[in-house]
C-alpha cells in the first residue's frame, strides 16, 4: 500500500487569505495569535520565572509580531497554534540565553543568581531542537499519524477517520514513525559520542 | 514503503500500542527470548515517552486563559499592540493572479458590450516585462521544487515576490499548479510533498508585487523546467 501524503492543514487557506487582506480571516488570525503569549507564560513558568510578568509581556509583544512578519514561510504541516509553539518557544529560550550574556553588573548578577534557569534552559532547548527537527524527517504520512496521536490528542479510531483510513494501518503508520524515530534519535546520540538507546 | 508487517513488528507494534506495560507484556511474549527485539522495545518505548512529553508540554501551553485573569487580560493587551501593528501594514496579495484575471474579464466585458475595440487592450502577455526599471530573472532550476530569481533594479519597500506554477502543457495562464506566499527574498522551496505532485514539466512565472492593491510592478519572462528521470 503507498503512503499518502496527508492535505496541508486547514489553517494554510486562513493564512494564506489574512495574508491576501481578508479583513475577517486577519481577525481570526489575530485571536489565534493569542497562544503566543500562553505557551510564554508556560515555558517561562516551567523554567523557573526568570522573566518577570512585564519583561514577559514585552517578549510576547516582540514574538507575536515576529510571528505574524513570517506568516508567509507557514507550510500548513501543523496547527497554527503547533507552529506558533515551536516558535515562542525557542525564542524564550535564545531571549533567555542572550540576556545573561549581557556583559556588566547586571548580566554577572543573573548569570550568579540564577544558574537552574541555565541548566533547565539548555535541557528545554536540547529536547525540542532534537526532537522537532527529527519528527520533520519522518514520512510525512507516518508523521502526520504520530502528530495527531500525541500532539491533537486523538484516539486512533478518531485518527482512522480522520485519514479516510483504517485503524490498523493508521497504527502501522505509527509503528513505522517511531521506528523512524528511534533510529534518527539513535543516529545524533551516536553523532555526539553517546550511548545509542 | 510497504506497510506490510512481518510476525516480529506485528508483536512490537502490539505491544506498543495495546499492552499497559509492555515490557512486562514482552516477558510472555513469543519474542521474550530475543535480547534484540526487547531492545528494540525499549527504545520504542523511549522515543515514545519523549514525543509524549514535548508534546504535552505544547498541548499545556496552548491552553485558553482562564476569562478575567491577569494571563488573559495580559494576552489581550499583547493582541491589542498586534492588531495596531497590522493596521500599520498594507496587505501583499499572496494570489494576485486571481484578482488580475477577474479584472480583465470585466474589462473584456465591457469592451464587448459597449462595441469598442480600443477598449480591448489586453493585460501585457504573462512573458512582457512591464517596464518597471527592474528585471527578474528565474534562474535556471538545478533542483526541480527550488525556484530561485535575481532582482536587478530598486526593490520598493513593502514590495513582495510571487512565483506561479503552470502545467507545461498548458499555456499562457492555463493550468496554474501552485502559487507561492508572497516571499522577501529570491528563492522559493515550496515543500516536498507539494512539489511532488506538480507536473513532470512546468512553467515558471515570478511576480513582484508593490504594497498597495493589485499593484503589479513587475513579471519575469517564462523559464520552463523538467523533472529528471
Amino acid at each position: 500500500m503507498s503512503q499518502a501524503a496527508p492535505a496541508p492543514h486547514d489553517d494554510l487557506g486562513l493564512v494564506r487569505r489574512a495574508l491576501d487582506g481578508d479583513v475577517v480571516a486577519v481577525e481570526s488570525l489575530v485571536g489565534r495569535l493569542g497562544c503566543v503569549y500562553r505557551v510564554l507564560a508556560q515555558r517561562n513558568r516551567r523554567l523557573g520565572e526568570p522573566f518577570a510578568a512585564e519583561e514577559l509581556e514585552d517578549l510576547a509583544q516582540d514574538v507575536t509580531i515576529a510571528v505574524w512578519s513570517k506568516l508567509g514561510e507557514f507550510r500548513g504541516l501543523s496547527s497554527i497554534e503547533g507552529w506558533v509553539f515551536r516558535f515562542a518557544h525557542l525564542e524564550l529560550i535564545y531571549r533567555l540565553r542572550a540576556r545573561d550574556r549581557l556583559p556588566g553588573p547586571l548580566g554577572e548578577e543573573r548569570a550568579s543568581a540564577e544558574p537552574a534557569h541555565e541548566d533547565a534552559a539548555a535541557a528545554a532547548h536540547e529536547e525540542a531542537e532534537e526532537l522537532y527537527p527529527a519528527l520533520e524527517q519522518l514520512e510525512p504520512a507516518q508523521g502526520e499519524v504520530i502528530r495527531l496521536k500525541h500532539f491533537e490528542d486523538l484516539t486512533f479510531p478518531q485518527i482512522a477517520e480522520r485519514l479516510g483510513a483504517s485503524a490498523n494501518t493508521a497504527k502501522t503508520r505509527y509503528y513505522r514513525g517511531m521506528q523512524r524515530l528511534r533510529e534518527i534519535l539513535g543516529r545524533g546520540h551516536r553523532r555526539l559520542g553517546g550511548d545509542v538507546r | 514503503m510497504s506497510e506490510a508487517m512481518d510476525r516480529r513488528d506485528e508483536i512490537l507494534r502490539r505491544l506498543l500500542l495495546e499492552e499497559a506495560d509492555p515490557l512486562a507484556a514482552f516477558a510472555h511474549s513469543e519474542l521474550a527470548a530475543d535480547a534484540g527485539a526487547r531492545a528494540e522495545l525499549e527504545q520504542l518505548l523511549e522515543a515514545q515517552r519523549r514525543v509524549q512529553a514535548l508534546a504535552g508540554n505544547e498541548r499545556e501551553a496552548l491552553r485558553p486563559s482562564g476569562p478575567g485573569s491577569a494571563a488573559r487580560q495580559a494576552e489581550e493587551r499583547v493582541l491589542a499592540r498586534l492588531r495596531e501593528h497590522v493596521a500599520t501594514q498594507k496587505p501583499v496579495p499572496s494570489a494576485p493572479r486571481r484578482r488580475v484575471n477577474v479584472a480583465l474579464l470585466l474589462a473584456a466585458a465591457l469592451a464587448l458590450f459597449l462595441g469598442g475595440r480600443w477598449l480591448a487592450a489586453p493585460e501585457p502577455e504573462p512573458d512582457t516585462p512591464l517596464g518597471s526599471g527592474g528585471h527578474i530573472e528565474v534562474l535556471p532550476v538545478a533542483t526541480f521544487g527550488e525556484i530561485a530569481w535575481t532582482w536587478t533594479g530598486k526593490r520598493p519597500a513593502g514590495s513582495r515576490f510571487v512565483v506561479h506554477v503552470f502545467d507545461g502543457a498548458a499555456s499562457g495562464l492555463d493550468g496554474e499548479v501552485a502559487s507561492s506566499p508572497p516571499l522577501e527574498q529570491n528563492r522559493w522551496t515550496p515543500a516536498e510533498d507539494e512539489w511532488t505532485r506538480w507536473p513532470d514539466e512546468i512553467r515558471i512565472h515570478v511576480e513582484l508585487w508593490g504594497p498597495g492593491p493589485n499593484e503589479l510592478l513587475e513579471r519575469s519572462l517564462e523559464v520552463r523546467a523538467r523533472r529528471s528521470p
